[in-house]
């Protein structure tokens, strides 16, 4: 008895020392491979990562959530039609096309979600920066004032996407300790909101040529300039005021260099080209390479933008390539021009029929190609059958891409088609041109995949001024201005360039010449809008809309259901 | 007597054991036999005890004396009157003296045997004298076992003998044999059976086992009870209550035989599928659905590293009271498997089978002729049967599995070693796999410590099936030849001919293109327990838990794919995947046993380290094929193209829990349970860790009261109820198998993408999710009752039990706004799900006859779903989510499913069909209730349309025996619900694209044949959903026993089992079971990927030497 007595108190002792120890009850998490925020900051490096986060993000907003294709679908230039049973996807791309899209659409939260989350995550690193010493990290005032800055127009650049989408949209300034989503600021305080964040940004912003050759991807002094273009040019239908004046003194100021040193390339496509990241076209720009992203290039934009084995063709495989986005048609089902006056892109390009633009898309080897579009037959040289052969779909028959939606298959060009049906529901693969924008070059060559994407464009400038003086009277300075640029589009002396009095552009003129620079760059329904031509003309396969509430997206049903605060937009 | 038997036993016992044994033991332990010392025995009646009273029975006194002295009385109630009373008054006696005093007037002898006083009447007319007869025999069990330990008595003498390790006894008769001696002979666990002795000098018998079962010992968390104590919900499975299978994870051996359980494989041919589990329902929106398996009482047992043979029992503790002892995991129930442990009578047993897989329940596609007479594509001249490309039936494997126990009193081992190669019915998959589990025993001879030690390595290596491959055959076009007419050894290449995005050839895949696993696991724990005093005793476990997984894939550059798509570059990868679990318990057990009460308090500490770590490359372009996955550096397509193709992680986990319980009950007539567990977990924020976990039961066996009238019909009622809280934090990233969902409340960055900055990459950092400081524990209210009952002399027992569990704070990803968040969703505790159910389990002898007996079993359970809630205090957002979202074939992103507010989870939220128009178009109806094409329909036209979650499952089990044959007969069925038929949907109408290969549905003329027009192909409907309900011959097994058929075998059994053998439904799609009922999208399968179902035949023989 004695004995268990000892051993009782012992085994007591002992539980009552191990349990009062800390461990036995510490529950603190150890981090391994990540890493809390307060301890992240550790060297320059550490600032430059947490400074990079938002722009990464950046890069993936030009297509992820449906930003892209919710730019270019409701117009007059792509489609997304019913191939076969293909990309029907429960109709989406239907009401897109028909504007009969509702706020239970995916897509309206996505793209919110998307841009609010490069909003916030812009927000949280310019809260992270804000805190720093410079001197810690070997950093001097100025560079982290460049990083304030360029956070600063960062987040303006998403707020401008997303004021332009919704229009009633909240401005966020700060994220930490946050616990709702803000109230809706009224078009003119979001306005205001830009206007102010751009100009106090931009002294502190570097230019083009202080950053030389590792500019890209960077804002700038030009490009908040720009994104002042934007705002201003679209200001009627953002706050119905006429800020066109305004617009064209920052765009004046511009080309006089006071923003940087810009300049237009002379070859149409060079602003896409794989050199595209120092060409001093490149207002801002995401950078690219093969192995790292090239988001460009993917399914949500041009990667999708072309026949299914258009690697075959292209030489270049180790990507994947799908007939989602085409060009809307000019023609109907027995080749006969359609009379409606909007749309039909690619017939638009065929006013000036010596545009070189208008070659069928072509590699020509060394990191060069000509041509925009894919359409016709696709022939290559196929090595296992020893000859060259022309593309087919992946339904088995070959691919001869026409200016025309229907149900073509094999029949070949010329052959008139029973099946009289073009509508989005009724397509195949052979249905609408392709637009390849951006080179695919071949697998071998090193240059493939590495053009960067060009956001902004110094064309833009000169196009917006163009405008500005347009609608201000001055046709003849508009003409020079969209001859500055078009002129790389056409052979030397071409007749397509306008005449110098500007006598040939009207509003449609200006519409087109618009469309026809800046095809699939996502911002055809801006310019529709501007010109208010996005709900009433008719084009392919859409009658005009009974109002125009949808030239402002639903902010949609899952967002609005987290975030009570924010109204429904009228009309849905 | 019997001091002569336990030494011959003994010498026996060392003269059996092989060199293999002796080797084994000697390795492990160092030590063979220990010689028992029964000093303290043989003391027992020495002992002065004290004990008054007046006018006790002699009932109560013997219970007083066992609480006194350390020992049981065991007696015939029949032949000694325990009711009389008589009065007693010693002080300072020895017990011999005492029992003397009170048994002597009565006639009755007391003898000592272990722990136990023996009483027995004294035979007045045997004679103390010379041994004039002797009788001896074999005792086997009703399968021609042999029984050692079987008391062998003659009836009213205290003459008996205990039967050998071989089940023979030979017994001694002093005196003349009168014409009426019988010999009794008696086993725990077994019906006692007399026979008269009538001059027979050898009488060999087989026990027949006992129906009763109340007094199974049923393993509870932290301890036993008997059943008839048991007043929390726990069903119990013994070893051959086990189905027979063959196939991966051993659990599947109890599919369907408990109410409740849901246990579904999807995929049961493939040698490394895995089987989901599910116990009353989804429990959780996010955080893991399985209960959580507790193997020889190690939380969180392995149970991928376990042989179905080392099964001694299992037990599924349902109820929340029961759950609530290991209540940081219990919200999903728990399962507690109890290992076979080593017997002190040396024993040999083997189990080999082999298995033959046949594909039954076919998806049938068009034949080549039928292919093109509906011109559904291009003939490029080859007649392939892509299914049968795909697959070789019969697909064998087999298993052998060899266990040796022995040992002595206070050391007994029982070590088992398994080996099985399988072989899935497609071509690549394959799992050879070889294991061992040891377990040992040690007592100390006075009895003051016990150890205990388990350990269990196992080694595999598995080739991975590929369900797409089964996608792929059936679509293909069944004109494409398998291989390249031009060059038979080269693959046909069938991509870019035509038919979906992706099509492969799946048989170059399955042959040529390497993905598999080398593992290991190596489980061990070890317990310490330390008697205190005889009813206080306290123990230490530990455990550990180690797996490497070590993956390996390439593909040759010979691949088609790789040609088309990636210029015939080879590439390969290989992953490591490290995971390791430690567990250290510290617990202390009291009991009293003091006349009318019984009480046992437990109490004890728990601390468990999870540990995850891993590292991955990859590379192309390779030198040679030759090279495969094991020379990735010499891949240059990371030098030529620079990229990111290397990883590593690692996380950590800690769980800390102290817990107490007590059990009290009142003359085996009231009952009472109560227990605690305070539980921390390091992955909820910080001032979230610990979680409380109650659980409280009562039970009442009504037929103990005096009032309940003794019906004879009726053997025991019992009447119980619990309540339990219990929790859930198996949670981790979304599907990051190797994620242990830690840091999730803390403030983390992480790296993303890489972006340029001055000519140079960086990888961005940010933050890695919204901070939510305030998670915590999921918990689950648990409520139960139930009834337990046993009939007709025991002929019928089975329980009936009542359930609602409230699920609370559900863990998973929740859609916030953004901003203030940085990301769409946090990891937050919102939500609260209802289920509720009634189960009945019954088991029952249904007829026994001579040689034919037949019993019946049947179990059933109703359940109801209920998603109360969407949203807390904290978090508002839709009362709805929608689900299961259908990829592929031209319509992603469809969602098929809503889990919304006040609804049963598995709703089909889609539009509503209205026929097909004469142009073979799908009608539905819009949200007026107009009839419009399917095209035109809008995301608002949807509604419920159906439910995927069944309303009642169940099984029945048959088993008659006629002499040495039995037969079992096993059948499962799921009642009340639908069944998305995702297949037809996508290539069962004549609508699916041109190129493609379609079910024959397509063109039978039935209702998918109508749908003809490619402008509604995609269109999500309830045309698509059919009735779920099935019922299935699951398991048919015939057996043979035979008497020790050669010397050295004791006895032999063969069986042979078919499974899955048909199945009665109206479901056109396929086996109902390849499409999962368990989790959040009950009733779809959300793409054409699928294993197809199999049917099995076994052969199996079990020997015993």
């Amino acid at each position: 008895m004695k004995i268990t007595k000892i051993y009782i108190v012992r085994l007591a002792l002992g539980l009552s020392f191990v349990l009062s120890s800390n461990s036995c009850t510490d529950l603190d998490e150890k981090l391994y491979d990540r890493i809390t925020s307060d301890s992240f900051i550790q060297t320059k490096d550490d600032v430059i990562r947490d400074f990079l986060r938002s722009f990464e993000h950046g890069y993936w907003s030009i297509q992820g959530g449906g930003l892209y294709y919710a730019q270019e679908l409701p117009t007059d230039e792509l489609m997304t039609p019913n191939r076969d049973g293909d990309w029907f996807d429960g109709g989406l791309y239907q009401r897109i096309h028909y504007h009969t899209w509702t706020d239970q659409d995916n897509f309206t939260n996505d793209m919110w979600n998307a841009l609010y989350q490069g909003i916030s995550l812009a927000t949280n690193s310019l809260e992270d920066i804000t805190k720093i010493d410079p001197a810690r990290f070997g950093l001097t005032e100025a560079d982290k004032n460049d990083y304030i800055a360029e956070l600063r127009t960062l987040r303006a650049w998403y707020h401008l996407r997303a004021f332009d989408l919704y229009r009633n949209i909240p401005l966020v300034t700060k994220v930490k300790g946050e616990s709702f989503m803000p109230d809706q600021a009224t078009p003119q305080q979001v306005f205001e909101f830009l206007e102010k964040e751009l100009t106090e940004s931009i002294p502190d912003l570097p230019t083009r040529e202080a950053l030389g050759e590792s500019a890209i991807g960077r804002w700038t002094k030009g490009g908040a300039a720009a994104l002042l273009v934007r705002l201003y040019l679209n200001a009627k239908v953002y706050i119905d005021q006429d800020k066109f004046a305004e617009c064209a003194a920052i765009c004046e100021k511009f080309i006089e260099g006071k923003y940087g040193s810009y300049m237009l390339e002379d070859r149409w496509d060079a602003p896409f080209d794989y050199t595209n990241a120092t060409s001093p076209e490149m207002v801002f720009g995401f950078p690219s390479t093969f192995a790292r992203t090239h988001w460009h290039y993917s399914g949500d934009m041009f990667g999708w933008m072309a026949p299914h084995q258009a690697g075959k063709y292209f030489g270049l495989d180790g990507i994947s390539y799908n007939t989602r986005f085409a060009l809307q048609p000019g023609r109907d089902v027995d080749s006969v021009e359609y009379t409606f006056e909007m749309g039909k892109p690619f017939i638009k390009f065929h006013k000036y029929p010596d545009d070189l633009r208008l070659k069928k898309y072509r590699n020509l080897g060394n990191s060069t190609r000509e041509g925009m579009f894919l359409y016709g037959y696709l022939p290559y040289y196929d090595a296992t059958e020893g000859k060259t052969v022309n593309l087919k779909s992946n339904r088995g028959y070959t691919i001869f891409s026409r200016d025309q939606v229907g149900f073509f298959k094999d029949t070949p060009p010329g052959q008139p088609l029973a099946d009289k049906v073009s509508t989005m529901n009724h397509a195949d693969d052979n249905s609408g041109v392709w637009l390849v924008k951006y080179p695919f070059y071949p697998t071998a060559d090193i240059n493939k995949l590495a053009s960067a994407y060009a956001e902004i464009r110094y064309a833009e400038i000169y196009y917006s001024l163009a405008e500005c003086r347009y609608r201000a009277g001055d046709k003849a300075a508009a003409a020079n201005l969209l001859n500055a640029v078009r002129q790389r589009n056409y052979p030397d002396g071409s007749a397509s360039l306008y005449a110098t009095d500007g006598s040939q552009l009207t509003d449609l003129e200006m519409l087109d010449e618009w469309g026809r620079e800046f095809i699939g760059e996502g911002r055809r329904r801006t310019d529709l809008i501007r010109w208010n031509k996005f709900n009433t003309p008719a084009w392919w396969d859409k009658s005009p809309d009974a109002d125009d509430h949808t030239k402002i997206y639903p902010i949609g049903k899952n967002v609005r259901n987290l975030s009570p605060n924010l109204n429904p937009t009228p009309g849905y | 007597m019997e001091k002569y038997q336990t030494l011959q036993g003994l010498i026996v016992t060392v003269i059996r054991l092989t060199v293999l044994q002796l080797f084994i033991i000697g390795v492990v332990s160092g030590a063979i036999i220990a010689a028992p010392a029964p000093t303290y025995e043989q003391n027992v009646l020495d002992k002065t005890i004290q004990i008054n009273s007046e006018g006790k029975k002699v009932k109560q006194i013997l219970s007083e004396i066992e609480t006194l002295v350390d020992i049981k009385f065991t007696y015939n109630p029949k032949s000694i009157d325990i009711n009389s009373e008589v009065s007693v008054n010693y002080s300072g006696m020895k017990l011999s003296e005492v029992l003397r005093e009170i048994f002597a007037p009565m006639g009755v002898e007391f003898r000592l045997a272990g722990d136990y006083i023996i009483l027995s009447k004294r035979a007045a007319n045997v004679e103390e004298a010379g041994i004039d007869h002797v009788v001896s025999g074999k005792v086997s069990d009703d399968e021609g076992v042999a029984l050692p330990g079987v008391n062998v008595v003659l009836k009213g003498t205290s003459t008996g003998v205990v039967t050998d390790a071989n089940g023979a006894y030979t017994l001694p008769i002093a005196g003349e044999l009168v014409p009426s001696a019988v010999l009794i002979f008696s086993f725990i666990g077994y019906a006692t059976q007399e026979e008269i002795v009538d001059n027979r000098s050898v009488i060999d018998v087989r026990l027949k086992a006992d129906v009763t079962s109340l007094n199974e010992v049923i393993v509870v968390g932290y301890g036993t009870q008997e059943k008839k104590d048991i007043t929390t919900t726990v069903t119990h499975l013994s070893g051959k209550d086990m189905l027979q299978f063959a196939g991966n994870g051993a659990l599947m051996a109890i599919q369907g035989k408990v109410a409740g359980l849901t246990i579904t494989n999807t995929a049961s041919a493939d040698p490394n599928s895995s089987p989901t589990f599910q116990l009353r329902g989804v429990s959780s929106r996010n955080a893991g659905l399985a209960p959580l398996f507790v193997i020889n009482g190690v939380p969180g047992g392995n149970i991928d590293n376990l042989n179905q043979n080392d099964i001694e029992s299992i037990d599924v503790l349902k109820g929340g009271a029961a759950s609530a002892i290991y209540g940081t995991r219990g919200s999903n129930g728990v399962i507690l498997i109890t290992t076979k442990k080593g017997t002190t009578l040396p024993q040999a047993f083997y189990d080999g089978y082999v298995s033959f897989n046949y594909l039954t329940n076919k998806l049938d596609v068009l034949s080549r002729d039928e292919f093109l007479a509906h011109d559904r594509g291009t003939d490029f001249g080859g007649n392939t049967n892509w299914l049968n490309a795909v697959t070789h039936t019969p697909a064998v494997s087999h298993k052998q599995t060899l266990q040796l126990s022995g040992g002595s009193d206070l050391t007994k081992y029982m070590i088992s070693f398994d080996y099985r190669d399988a072989k899935g019915v497609d071509l690549r998959s394959t799992k050879q796999e070889y294991g061992a589990r040891l377990n040992l025993n040690h007592k100390s001879s006075n009895n003051l410590y016990e150890v205990n030690v388990t350990m269990a390595p196992r080694f595999l290596k598995s080739n991975n099936a590929n369900n797409d491959a089964f996608t792929q055959s059936l679509f293909l076009n069944p004109t494409f030849p398998v291989y390249d007419p031009n060059s038979s050894a080269n693959y046909f290449n069938v991509i870019n001919k035509g038919g979906f995005d992706g099509a492969y050839n799946p048989t170059e895949d399955l042959k040529a293109v390497l993905s598999g696993t080398e593992g290991k696991y190596l489980d061990w724990n070890a317990s310490f327990k330390l008697n205190i005093l005889k009813n206080l005793y306290t123990q230490i476990n530990l455990a550990q838990q180690n797996s490497d997984f070590f993956d390996f894939g390439f593909t040759p550059s010979t691949n088609t794919r790789r040609i088309n798509g990636n210029g015939g570059r080879n590439t390969a990868d290989r992953a490591y995947k490290k995971r390791d679990q430690k567990v250290f318990e510290w617990i202390g057990n009291y009991s009293l046993d003091k006349g009318d009460h019984g009480l046992d308090v437990m109490g004890g500490y728990s601390y468990t380290y999870f540990n995850n770590s891993g590292l991955n490359a990859s590379n192309e372009q390779f030198p040679s094929d030759v090279l495969t996955y094991n020379n990735l550096g010499t891949g240059t397509w990371i030098l030529e193209s620079p990229q990111n193709r290397v990883g590593s992680y690692k996380n950590d986990a800690k769980l800390i829990a102290f817990f107490a319980r007590a059990n009290y009950d009142f003359r085996s007539k009231y009952y009472l349970s109560a227990s605690i567990r305070r539980e921390g977990s390091s992955k909820f924020g910080a001032g979230n860790k610990w979680g409380s976990f109650p659980g409280v039961s009562i039970g009442w066996r009504i037929i103990n009261e005096s009032f309940f009238p003794s019906v004879k019909v009726l053997n025991d009622l019992k009447l119980r109820a619990d309540f339990g809280v219990t929790g859930n934090q198996d949670f981790r990233r979304d599907g990051q198998s190797e994620d242990l969902g830690s840091y999730l409340s803390l403030d983390t960055y992480s790296g993303y993408g890489f972006y340029a900055y001055q000519n140079a990459y960086y990888q961005v950092w940010g933050p890695s999710q919204n901070i939510n400081r305030s998670l915590r524990w999921e918990k689950a209210e648990n409520l139960n009752i139930g009834l337990d009952f046993e009939l007709f002399d025991n002929k019928l027992s089975g329980s009936l039990n009542y359930f609602a569990r409230t699920n609370k704070d559900l863990l998973g990803n929740y859609n916030v706004p953004v901003p203030p968040n940085v990301q769409g969703s946090t990891y937050v505790n919102v939500g609260t799900m209802k289920n509720s159910g009634l189960e009945i389990q019954l088991d029952a002898q249904a007829y026994t006859s001579g040689k034919i007996r037949y019993s019946v079993s049947f179990a059933g359970a109703t359940n109801n779903n209920k998603f109360v809630s969407f949203s807390n205090d904290l978090y508002h957002g839709n009362n709805y989510q929608d689900m299961a979202g259908l990829g592929g074939m031209g319509s992603s992103g469809l969602s098929a499913q809503r889990l919304e507010e006040g609804k049963r989870i598995g709703g089909f939220y889609m539009l509503r069909s209205a026929g097909v128009d004469e142009d073979g178009r799908l009608l539905v109806y819009d949200k007026a209730g107009e009839v419009i094409p399917g095209n035109t329909a809008k995301a608002d036209d949807r509604q419920y349309v159906g439910n995927g979650l069944p309303k009642f499952t169940a099984s029945l089990g048959n088993n008659f025996s006629y002499g040495k044959f039995t037969l079992n007969v096993f059948m499962r069925g799921a009642f009340g619900y639908d069944l998305y038929n995702t297949t037809a949907y996508f290539i069962g109408t004549p609508a699916t694209q041109k190129g493609v290969n379609v079910l024959t549905s397509a063109y039978d003329g039935g209702k998918y044949a109508a749908l003809t027009n490619s402008e509604t192909y995609s269109s999500l409907s309830d045309y698509f959903l059919e009735k779920g309900d099935y019922v299935k011959i699951d398991n048919v097994t015939l057996s043979y026993t035979f008497d020790a058929p050669i010397k050295y075998i004791s006895s032999a059994r063969i069986y042979f089992t078919g499974r899955n053998l048909h199945t009665f439904t109206g479901y056109t799609g396929g086996d109902p079971e390849t499409v999962s009922v368990n989790g959040m999208t009950p009733g779809i399968n959300t793409s054409l990927s699928y294993y197809p179902s199999s049917l099995q035949l076994i052969a199996g023989l079990q020997l015993r030497f």
